[in-house]
């Protein structure tokens, strides 16, 4: 099913999406919209409070930066909170129940960050242009071969150490009787 | 409380086959079978019959878990 493979995907069930699994998914992540909703509108409280405190002069820079707070924030929590706990109480299985897909996840597993390497390109670029504070446009920068050759070492350096890292995760279990 | 175990290990399954058989993940066989998940009935009916047993042989309420 499609709702299922949405699931396994941003997840990373590796098993069967079961009726246990989706009862998981669905408390933990109700518990993770309630934080993401309170930390927004203490956020958004914030930023508007600062902004019209009179402390900032230079909005454009406090626009980026909120914006990329508030990024790194709801990256934070939703890693955080929701894969700590799917985590911790080993509510999502990482196990491959179906022998004849064992094969071809552990080739998925190993090659997980080289397959999202596009995606890691694009946040590398993305963050290295925001810290850059020379005050240029920001797209125009963004797309300078400098800053793009950067990020494409970047991107192969993170996707051949991450390779290794997930090769030495995957464990081969005996069945148990 | 139930008899997954008891009648798992009778038919000579182990909880990869059963959980394979019935289409769900290994661990949800180990959390029903520990008492730590209730199946939905759907999933009971599906354990029953690969299990060659009736719903009521197999889950039962204890009396001390309504109090």
């Amino acid at each position: 099913m499609k709702k299922n493979k949405v699931l396994k995907w941003f997840f990373g069930v590796q098993d069967t999406v079961d009726e246990y699994v989706k009862k998981e998914i669905g408390r933990i992540s109700t518990k993770t919209v309630f934080i993401l909703f309170i930390f927004e509108l203490f956020y958004v409280g914030l930023t508007y409070f600062f902004a019209n405190s009179g402390l900032i002069t230079d909005f454009e820079s406090y626009f980026y930066l909120t914006l990329f707070i508030q990024f790194i924030g709801i990256v934070v929590i939703f890693l955080g909170f929701l894969m700590l706990n799917f985590n911790r109480k080993n509510s999502i299985p990482f196990e491959v129940t179906n022998q004849k897909e064992r094969e071809n996840i552990i080739s998925l597993l190993k090659k997980k960050y080289v397959r999202s390497a596009p995606i890691s390109f694009l946040i590398f670029l993305s963050i290295s242009t925001v810290f850059d504070f020379s005050k240029n446009n920001l797209f125009k920068q963004m797309f300078t071969l400098q800053k793009m050759t950067g990020a494409v070492i970047w991107t192969i350096l993170f996707s051949l150490i991450m390779y290794s890292f997930e090769k030495g995760e995957i464990r081969i279990a005996k069945e148990m009787k | 409380m139930n008899r997954v175990r008891e009648y798992r290990r009778a038919k000579k399954l182990s909880q990869m086959a059963l959980a394979e058989e019935i289409g769900v993940a290994r661990q949800t066989i180990n959390l029903i079978e520990n008492g730590k998940y209730n199946p939905s009935l759907d999933l009971c009916l599906k354990l029953a019959w690969v299990l060659d047993t009736d719903l009521n042989t197999l889950f039962w309420r204890d009396e001390d878990e309504e109090e």
